[in-house]
């Protein structure tokens, strides 16, 4: 993996990815007990502004955490993100990051595989 | 988990105050829990066994949030999230004392503002600490 020369950090973090699914959010409520119609009801959430079924942002969310312990390990760190988009249930979820060189945080995110960007924020590891 | 009795019938905005306490939970990352998780995230159960993800304490945080505000009104809109991990992972099966509280309450642009924070505390050690940004919808 590339290294930053100053701290052997990592300059990317590490990809994780997922193809989501109505079966996996279904999972997903039961696992956090988050039934929201929005996530789990096709016939009501195609009536919203959403078009049809949304993940819960917290899963998006869980995959950064996954993909951020995969580059550094289980260390203390901020993570501070604002979920951007909604990501449509079938989506496949990816997740990116990138060092900041001016201070060592990092730029993290999850997109959808057509690049909408569905989650974005900033890393800092407390090492 | 404990029922609660004193709670509004609906958690609308008005029912929160900033500072408020809205209870404490105990939960824990067990066989059913880690099943879930590995099916989700395509991951060995056994592998994950061995050692729980960190990202196990958020699903935790929000089952415990989601628990202690309930009901509210649909369409609320969870639109950011600080979390601080001390970098001491889960464990199978050990107690999670998740307390959740209301920090700050503001209404801008005409949206209602509420942040929750969430602390999950295990034999002394903090193992989160989260800030939940929400639009409350009513």
């Amino acid at each position: 993996m590339e290294q930053t020369r100053s701290a052997a950090r990592p300059i990317r973090l590490a990809e994780a990815r997922i193809q989501t699914s109505a079966m996996k959010t279904a999972r997903y409520a039961e696992l956090t007990a988050d039934f929201n119609p929005i996530h789990v009801d096709p016939g009501f959430a195609t009536n919203t502004v959403f078009g049809g079924p949304i993940n819960h942002g917290t899963l998006g969310l869980s995959l950064l955490a996954q993909a951020i312990e995969t580059t550094f390990g289980c260390v203390p760190h901020e993570l501070d993100v604002r979920f951007s988009r909604p990501a449509p249930v079938g989506s496949v979820l990816v997740t990116g990051g990138e060092v900041n060189s001016a201070d060592g945080s990092y730029h993290v995110h999850v997109t959808t595989e057509d690049g909408v960007r569905v989650i974005e924020g900033t890393l800092r590891l407390n090492d | 988990m404990e029922l609660r009795s004193d709670v509004p019938k609906i958690w609308n905005y008005a029912a929160f105050e900033e500072g408020q306490d809205l209870g404490t939970s105990m939960l824990s990352i067990d066989d059913a829990k880690l099943r879930l998780w590995a099916a989700i995230f395509d991951r060995p159960y056994c592998a994950a066994k061995r050692q729980p993800s960190n990202s196990l304490l958020i699903s935790v945080m929000m089952e415990a949030y989601l628990f202690v505000a309930q009901p509210r009104p649909p369409g609320n809109i969870h639109a950011g999230q600080k979390l601080h991990l001390s970098g001491r992972a889960p464990r199978m099966d050990e107690a999670l004392i998740v307390t959740t509280r209301v920090t700050k309450k503001e209404e801008r642009k005409g949206r209602k503002w509420l942040t929750f924070e969430s602390r999950i505390v295990s034999g002394g050690d903090a193992l989160l600490t989260g800030e939940i940004l929400t639009i409350w919808a009513e």
